[in-house]
């Protein structure tokens, strides 16, 4: 368990974005609303760096990887909005949500100072980190801590795409190398 | 006196004839009007041998014709795309067989060919796609490269 812990820490730091002004995370609670924000936030800012990489890339299989980041975290953002209707949740802004936000805001102004090969191992590494980062997230602390069942069912659900997201980033590293 | 014991008599001798004909009618089985047994399968006597050895081969003919038929046809085979998979991942299936993928997912998904000789519209959720199947085949998702599947022509 300590270890996960500092698993989890480390890709914090890796990607600037998760837990950076919580010491435990695991260890905090978060409502289903914090979570349905948590979960919106964490997905668009994953269709925001795709949108980087469709302005500065020119590699066809980074720009393939891209889509499919924007396609597939646009269609988990539209399934938990309708969600959240249904639920009559209002998501919940919460010091995840905006250390994920803040640690966004630097890794897009990075990006965006880099170009050519660089962005491309730049952009790719931040996807394998990223990736790792909200699958622990998702498995270890919001996955558990969702009390709506339909909420947990969607967590659920993504996890798989999360998964082949992270596969598919690990394989295009590799390729950048 | 004797005419009226002569008519008696023959009506006798006429009421014992046709006795004698229906009598000999029931004996021999002849009792349904008379069809055309080309158009009637013969119906099989259990304890008649031949008759059984006939009836198999009857039966035998039947089940191939319907075999040829679903060969002409071929089978439906399905494929569920679910958790980022193809399942199931391998396909055997003989040629002219079509095989239905359904994409259970909640993203996109298509299907691929590595050799480029198919390739399936973008299947949004619960869309569903038909192949035919021509030869053996590599196939993948190219929205998610991680993700493959195999058909194996027999």
């Amino acid at each position: 368990m300590k270890n996960l812990k500092n698993w989890v820490m480390a890709c914090a730091m890796v990607t600037g974005t998760f837990f950076v002004s919580n010491s435990n995370a695991q260890d905090q609670k978060f409502t289903d609303p914090e979570i349905a924000s948590i979960a919106v936030t964490a997905n668009q800012i994953d269709v925001d760096y795709a949108k980087i990489a469709f302005k500065k890339s020119k590699d066809k299989a980074v720009l393939n990887f891209a889509k499919t980041m924007q396609t597939d975290h646009e269609a988990v953002i539209g399934m938990a909005t309708k969600l959240a209707a249904k639920l009559h949740v209002t998501p919940k802004s919460n010091a995840m949500t905006q250390s994920l936000l803040d640690g966004a805001k630097k890794m897009k102004a990075d990006l965006n100072k880099k170009s050519g090969k660089a962005f491309n191992k730049a952009y790719v590494d931040n996807e394998v980190a990223y990736h790792e980062a909200v699958i622990n997230a998702v498995e270890h602390v919001l996955i558990p801590q969702a009390s709506n069942k339909e909420l947990k069912g969607l967590l659920v659900k993504v996890l798989p795409s999360l998964k082949v997201h992270l596969e598919h980033a690990k394989m295009l590293q590799k390729e950048l190398k | 006196m004797l005419k009226r014991f002569f008519k008696v008599g023959l009506a006798l001798i006429w009421v014992m004839f046709v006795l004698s004909a229906c009598n000999s009618r029931t004996e021999s089985g002849d009792t349904v009007p008379s069809v055309d047994t080309a158009s009637v399968v013969p119906t099989p006597e259990p304890k008649d041998t031949t008759n059984k050895s006939t009836l198999v081969d009857t039966t035998k003919t039947q089940e191939d014709t319907k075999q040829v038929e679903t060969d002409k046809k071929g089978k439906t085979i399905h494929v569920t795309i679910e958790e980022m998979k193809f399942n199931p991942e391998t396909v055997e299936a003989h040629k002219g067989d079509e095989i239905v993928f359904t994409n259970k997912d909640i993203v996109p998904h298509d299907i691929t060919d590595e050799k480029k000789s198919y390739k399936s519209p973008t299947l949004n959720p619960d869309d569903t796609w038909k192949l035919k199947v021509e030869k053996s085949s590599n196939y993948y998702c190219s929205i998610h490269l991680v993700m493959k599947g195999k058909i194996i022509v027999k």
